[in-house]
C-alpha cells in the first residue's frame, strides 16, 4: 500500500516536472539554432572555446554546475540581484531558477545534434538562396530550419527527456517546495532516504514508464518524418 | 554570329563591363590569377580544360569567393575589394548551377515562389524593356515558357533531372539580374535530358538580349549558343571570338576525342520533297541535308522563315579530302575548298582548317592519307561529306 497522500504528491510532481521539461526546451529550442549555426559556420579562433564552454555540462558533476548556479542565483548573486531587482522575487528555490539550471544542464544535449546537423548543411543550395536574392536570415529561417526539421525535433526531444531525468542539480538549487521545485527524481529521492521503499517502487517505475511512452512517441514521430 | 575576334560586344545590345583582378587561392593547393577587363554582351561561353578555373571565374564575379584578394567592379561600381563586398544576395546576377540545386523541402511552386516572394515590385513591371537595368521575367510566362504547368504541385525531389534543370531555370529567370550565369547547366544530365533542356537555354538566350556567362567544356554547346568566347587557360583569359576561330582554337585545347569539327552559316535555298532533302546556299555552293529544316522548331530562331541563317555542323571525322571532284560516289555533298593550315592532333592523324566559300571547316584525316594525297598548304581540294547536321542540341 502506498502512503496517503502519495497520489497527490506524486501528481504535483509530475505538474511540476513536466512544466520544467517544458519550458526550459521551449526556451532551448529558440536559443539554440543560432548558437549552433555559429558554432558549425564560424572559421573564428575563439570558436572551439565557446563550443567547450556549451559542452561543460557534459563532463562536470551536476554538483558542480548547481553549485555555481546557487552562487549567482542567490540575492546578492550575478543573476539572482538584478532577478530580484526587476521582479521582486527571489530565483533561489524557485521554479524560475530550476528552469534557468535545466537551460545551461540541457544545453549540450540540444546543441550538439543541432551543430552535427548543421555542418551537414548543402553548402550549395545556400549559395543558390543567395544568389536568389535571399539574405543570410532568411536562409536560416526558411531553408535552414525547415531542412532540419528531424535535427530540431531530435534536439528538442534530447532536451525534453534529459530534463526529467535531471536531479543534481534541482537538489543544489532547487530545494524540495512541493507545487513548485519538487520534481519527480526529488520525490523518489526523499521516499528513499525516508525507507518507503513501497512508495519508491511506485515513483520509479512510474518515471520508467513516462520516459519509455515519451521516447517512444519521440521516434514515431521522426519515423513519420523521415517518410514524409 | 560576331566575325571579329577578340571583341566579346556586340553593338545594339545591352553590355556590361567587368573588371576583375586579383588572385584566388584553396586550401587545396589550388591558385588563380585572374586579371579581366571586358564589356561583354550577347552569349559568351567560357571555355577551358577542367580545372582550368572556369566556374571559379564565374563564383567571383556572383561574389561566391568572399575571402580572397579580389578586386571586382562591374559597370564601374565595385562590388569587391579590400574593404567592399557586396553579397551575391545583392548582386543583379542569376546563376543557374551544374546541380539544379532546387530546395528539396519545397514544391515546384514553392520553389519559384522563393524568388518571387523576394522581388514583388519587379513583377509587376509588365513591360519587359531590354533596356531595364535589371532583367526579369513575369511568373506566369516563366512556368508557360518551360513548360512547367504540369509540375507546379510537385515535390522538388521527386522530378526527373531535366525536370529538375528546367525548375533551376525558372528559378533563376524570376531574379531581376543584369547579368545571367549558367555553369554548365548541361554538363550532369544524361543525354535524354540534355536533348531536352538544350532548347530552353537556346531559347532563352536567344529571345532575352541579357548578357550571359556560359561555362562549359562542351564544343556542340559553344558553337549553338555562344556569340564569342573566352578561352580559359592556366587562369588567363583569351578571347577568341567568332566559331571559326573556335573551331580552329579548339583541337589544341581540348582532348581529342572531343567531337570537333566546322559550323557553316547557310542561307535556305529549296526543299525537294521528293528526296525529303533541303537544299542550302552557301555563296554560290549547296550543301543537302536530310529531312525539311524549316521545320525544324527546336534549331531554328524562326521556323518556316525562308530567310533565317542556318547554322550546319560538320564534324571534322566525316571529311574526308579529294584532289579532284568525284564522280559515281553516293556522297550528296562535296565542295571545293582551300587548305589553310594543318596540323598534327594526334600520332596518327592529321586535322586541317579548310576555306569554304570564306568559312572554316575542319577535317581529320589519316597521316597516311595526308601523305599519299600529298597536300599542301594554299591547295584547293573537294571535300567529300559524309554528314552534315543542323547544328542541334547536343549529338
Amino acid at each position: 500500500m502506498n502512503s496517503d497522500n502519495y497520489w497527490s504528491e506524486l501528481f504535483t510532481a509530475t505538474q511540476v516536472t513536466l512544466s520544467l521539461a517544458a519550458t526550459s526546451t521551449l526556451l532551448l529550442i529558440c536559443v539554440c539554432p543560432f548558437i549552433a549555426w555559429w558554432i558549425a559556420r564560424s572559421q573564428s579562433r575563439t570558436r572551439p572555446f565557446f563550443e567547450a564552454i556549451m559542452s561543460l555540462p557534459l563532463v562536470l558533476p551536476p554538483t558542480v554546475i548547481g553549485f555555481y548556479l546557487l552562487i549567482s542565483i542567490s540575492p546578492g548573486g550575478f543573476i539572482g540581484q538584478p532577478w530580484s531587482a526587476l521582479t521582486g522575487n527571489n530565483l533561489a528555490f524557485s521554479f524560475s531558477g530550476l528552469v534557468i539550471g535545466s537551460f545551461i544542464y540541457s544545453l549540450p544535449f540540444v546543441l550538439q545534434p543541432l551543430v552535427i546537423s548543421f555542418r551537414n548543411v548543402d553548402e550549395g543550395l545556400l549559395e543558390a538562396a543567395a544568389s536568389l536574392g535571399a539574405p543570410p536570415a532568411t536562409r536560416f529561417l526558411s531553408l535552414i530550419l525547415p531542412m532540419q526539421k528531424r535535427a530540431l525535433i531530435a534536439a528538442a526531444s534530447l532536451g525534453f527527456a534529459h530534463t526529467l531525468g535531471e536531479f543534481g542539480i534541482v537538489l543544489m538549487i532547487g530545494g524540495n517546495l512541493e507545487g513548485e521545485t519538487r520534481v519527480l527524481s526529488i520525490v523518489l529521492f526523499d521516499q528513499v532516504e525516508s525507507l518507503r521503499y513501497q512508495d519508491a517502487h511506485s515513483t520509479a517505475l512510474f518515471m520508467l514508464a513516462l520516459a519509455l511512452v515519451m521516447l517512444t512517441l519521440v521516434y514515431r514521430l521522426q519515423g513519420r518524418i523521415k517518410h514524409a | 554570329m560576331l566575325e571579329q575576334a577578340q571583341a566579346s560586344f556586340l553593338p545594339g545590345l545591352p553590355g556590361v563591363e567587368i573588371s576583375l583582378q586579383g588572385k584566388l587561392k584553396r586550401a587545396s593547393g589550388f591558385s588563380l590569377s585572374l586579371n579581366l577587363k571586358e564589356t561583354i554582351s550577347g552569349v559568351t561561353a567560357i571555355i577551358g580544360h577542367s580545372g582550368s578555373g572556369k566556374t571559379s571565374l564565374t563564383r567571383c564575379i556572383a561574389g561566391f569567393e568572399k575571402n580572397t584578394d579580389l578586386h571586382l567592379s562591374v559597370d564601374g561600381e565595385v562590388w569587391q575589394n579590400s574593404s567592399i563586398f557586396v553579397p551575391p544576395e545583392n548582386r543583379p546576377i542569376s546563376t543557374v548551377f551544374q546541380e539544379a540545386r532546387l530546395f528539396p523541402h519545397l514544391t515546384v511552386m514553392e520553389n519559384l515562389k522563393f524568388v518571387t516572394r523576394r522581388f514583388p515590385t519587379a513583377h509587376k513591371i509588365e513591360a519587359l524593356d531590354h533596356s531595364l537595368q535589371n532583367f526579369c521575367l513575369p511568373l506566369e510566362e516563366v512556368i508557360e515558357s518551360l513548360s512547367l504547368d504540369y509540375l507546379l504541385s510537385r515535390s522538388s525531389n521527386e522530378l526527373s533531372g531535366g525536370e529538375t534543370q528546367r525548375v533551376a531555370l525558372a528559378r533563376a529567370l524570376l531574379r531581376p539580374a543584369r547579368l545571367w550565369i549558367f555553369d554548365e547547366p548541361l554538363a550532369s544530365l544524361d543525354a535524354q535530358a540534355r536533348t531536352e533542356i538544350a532548347p530552353y537555354i537556346q531559347m532563352l538566350c536567344k529571345r532575352h538580349a541579357i548578357p550571359v556567362l556560359y561555362v562549359t567544356h562542351n564544343l556542340q554547346e559553344v558553337l549553338q549558343i555562344a556569340d564569342n568566347a573566352w578561352l580559359m587557360d592556366a587562369g588567363n583569359l583569351k578571347s577568341l571570338g567568332s566559331d571559326s576561330e573556335l573551331t580552329r582554337q579548339f583541337p589544341s585545347h581540348l582532348a581529342v576525342d572531343e567531337d570537333i569539327g566546322g559550323v557553316l552559316e547557310c542561307a535556305w535555298k529549296a526543299y525537294h520533297a521528293d528526296y525529303g532533302l533541303s537544299e542550302l546556299a552557301l555563296s554560290t555552293a549547296s550543301v543537302f541535308l536530310p529531312g525539311d529544316v524549316l521545320q525544324n522548331t527546336q534549331v531554328l530562331d524562326n521556323p518556316h522563315d525562308t530567310n533565317s541563317k542556318i547554322k550546319v555542323f560538320i564534324p571534322a571525322r566525316d571529311v574526308s579530302l579529294s584532289l579532284a571532284k568525284v564522280a559515281d560516289v553516293s556522297l550528296l555533298n562535296q565542295l571545293p575548298v582551300k587548305i589553310l593550315a594543318v596540323e598534327t592532333d594526334t600520332p596518327h592523324t592529321r586535322l586541317f582548317t579548310l576555306d569554304c566559300q570564306g568559312q572554316k571547316m575542319l577535317s581529320r584525316i589519316t597521316a597516311y592519307s595526308a601523305s599519299q594525297l600529298n597536300l599542301e598548304i594554299g591547295q584547293t581540294v573537294f571535300a567529300l561529306i559524309k554528314t552534315v547536321s543542323l547544328a542541334a542540341p547536343d549529338k
